[in-house]
């Protein structure tokens, strides 16, 4: 299951793709935290929509874990867009540590589905089940019966699962399989075919019929009947198609509770008594759609606890493999190249006409475009500083928090520009700088105020051209040093 | 398959199959499991240690041997199961029937 078969460029694109959204995630939910209450939709929504497109792309290369992990972060993050959930600094806590986690897990990927993210998981989940608005709050308990077209057998769902399915813009799907004659006898196993359901949708809930098993006093039985509810945005005939089962067996459930859908595949669905029979052994389904997964292995090693801020993990961040480049240098660069062919071509010529003339022009064409050229290769590995910059607000606010002090960071002139290597290098002596500006440097609130300072104290990074060179300053409004030191 | 070793204790036994629960193995563990349930055995443990592999018809059996010691009152229980057969049991839910634990 770990293997990961998929094309080296396509898989290496996605991972570019999502260390890209990751980059962005952070600040953006530093954003959406001082924001509070008055959510900026769109800022939400492209927090959503990252995540969203790491767990798509996760599916498709048989990432799972990251998979599974991006899809609890999107269903928390689906409740604060709905404002559903008011994130408080708590939240977007776990939000980040979690984004930290699919970073790292997206860093290591080969081996990301043997990781552990039980505890960032059920942090998730938690967050999930207590920020429901008070009607949804009831509605993981509303237990719904979801009958089985032409059958006496009954799936039970919690409402919250469907409507949390449907939300997303999928529709929900009840699949009869036989695992006898829709898996054994197709030479295919059970691991497989759930994979390939886990793959293409959500699995919502499964359950088997274990009449059909009979007993060992029987004869082994031909056949094994196995539901599944399933959520894909696909639709019926090309779940039929992709998954191999025939299409009588795969049943539309239509939204609303008690509302039975018209159809031949028609499927009802009704409020489920709390005292019916059945009602209480459905329990865990209101844990989420991919619940049965996220359980962790006891055997599994272990992983950082949620709760802790973790400040380390951004300066531990890896050199980037990748850099955006300017569209318009790349042109300058195709026509420098196509320049230096020209020059080639014409250098070449008058070598073979023996024309000293021609040769001189020629060299001193080459040799003006290889400068420029070089010059421009050179721009490509400039960055701004605001992407050296950007780590700093996510380590302002942990190590804040942390220490008990209120400290903003202001950070000025993230467009100068400065070599891709210089930038990297400055990574680790900032971080230390800025670290010590806040544990150091600026004091707890009450100690301010009685210097008559405000509680909230000040960091300013700031990038300025200064006499053909770069300056970085960086500066903090709080104690200072100790002339007695 | 021929040769899973038993051991048996009062209305309790641990049986530990030698391979995959896999179609072509399962007629003798079939048997097996059978004669034990009809000498009167209740709390059957299945070891799978050495198994790598379930497939269909071998999730047909576990849930058999269940409804028939189910039925007696008694239960199975699954223990070493692997990484693999542990997510399977999950996703498929089978574990809401009989306990399973992984090794």
């Amino acid at each position: 299951m770990s293997t990961i078969s998929l094309d080296d460029d396509l898989i290496l694109e996605y991972l570019a793709e999502s260390r890209e959204h990751l980059a962005t995630i952070e600040t953006d939910l530093l954003t959406i935290e001082q924001a509070g209450a008055a959510i900026d939709e769109q800022l939400v929504n492209r927090v959503f929509r990252a995540a969203h497109s790491i767990k798509g792309g996760a599916g498709f290369f048989d990432l799972l874990v990251i998979k599974q992990l991006g899809h609890k972060t999107e269903s928390v993050l689906d409740l604060i867009r709905s404002g559903q959930m008011i994130p408080d600094s708590a939240i977007v806590s776990i939000l980040l540590m979690a984004f930290d986690k699919l970073r790292s897990l997206i860093q290591d990927y080969r081996s990301s589905n043997d990781a552990d993210i039980s505890e960032f998981t059920a942090a998730l989940d938690r967050l999930t089940e207590e920020h429901l608005s008070p009607e949804k709050k009831n509605s993981p308990h509303e237990i719904l019966a979801i009958s089985i077209p032409n059958t006496s057998r009954q799936l039970q769902s919690s409402a919250f699962d469907l409507d949390q399915a449907r939300r997303g813009g999928k529709s929900v799907y009840v699949i009869e399989y036989d695992l006898i004659h829709n898996i054994q006898r197709r030479g295919k196993t059970p691991l497989e075919v759930l994979n390939n359901l886990i793959k293409c949708g959500d699995i919502l809930l499964t359950a088997f019929d274990l009449d059909s098993a009979g007993t060992l006093d029987d004869e082994p039985s031909n056949k094994l009947l196995f539901d599944v509810l399933y959520a894909t945005v696909l639709d019926r005939h090309s779940i039929s198609e992709i998954l191999d089962v025939p299409l009588e067996q795969i049943h539309g459930i239509e939204s609303g509770a008690a509302k039975a859908s018209t159809g031949p595949a028609a499927v009802s669905v009704e409020p489920v008594q709390k005292e019916s029979p059945r009602a209480s052994a459905p329990a865990p389904v209101a844990a989420g759609p991919s619940e049965p997964i996220s359980k962790p292995l006891p055997s599994a090693g272990p992983s950082e606890p949620v709760a802790r801020p973790a400040p380390a993990a951004a300066s531990a961040a890896p050199v980037e493999t990748t850099v955006r480049l300017n569209v318009a240098l790349l042109d300058s660069l195709m026509t420098l190249a196509g320049e230096l062919v020209l020059g080639r071509n014409q250098l070449n010529e008058a070598v073979r006409n023996d024309d000293q003339q021609g040769i001189r022009s020629g060299t001193h064409r080459v040799s003006l475009v290889t400068s420029e050229l070089q010059e421009a290769v050179s721009l490509t590995r400039m960055q701004p500083v605001a992407s050296l910059f950007s780590k700093f607000p996510r380590l302002v606010r942990d190590l804040a928090n942390e220490l008990g002090k209120e400290v903003q960071l202001k950070l000025e002139g993230g467009d100068v520009e400065l070599d891709k290597t210089i930038l990297e290098g400055l990574s680790d002596p900032l971080t230390h700088m800025v670290r010590n500006s806040v544990d150091h440097g600026i004091e707890r609130p009450a100690d301010r105020i009685a210097a008559g300072k405000p509680a909230l104290g000040t960091v300013i990074l700031t990038a300025k051209h200064q006499a053909g060179q770069v300056m970085i300053e960086i500066s903090d409004d709080g104690k200072g040093l100790s002339g007695q030191k | 398959m021929n040769d899973e070793t038993i051991s048996q204790e009062a209305s309790a036994a641990v049986v530990h199959p030698e391979g995959d629960l896999v179609a072509a193995n399962l007629p003798v563990l079939r048997t097996k499991l059978r004669e034990m349930a009809a000498t009167g055995i209740r709390q059957l443990t299945l070891d799978l240690a050495a198994t790598q592999m379930v497939d269909s018809s071998g999730i047909g059996l576990l849930i058999a041997a269940h409804n028939s010691l189910k039925k007696t009152g008694g239960g199975l229980t699954v223990i070493h199961a692997s990484k693999d057969i542990l997510d399977l049991f999950r996703t498929m839910r089978i574990h809401q029937h009989f306990n399973v634990s992984g090794s």
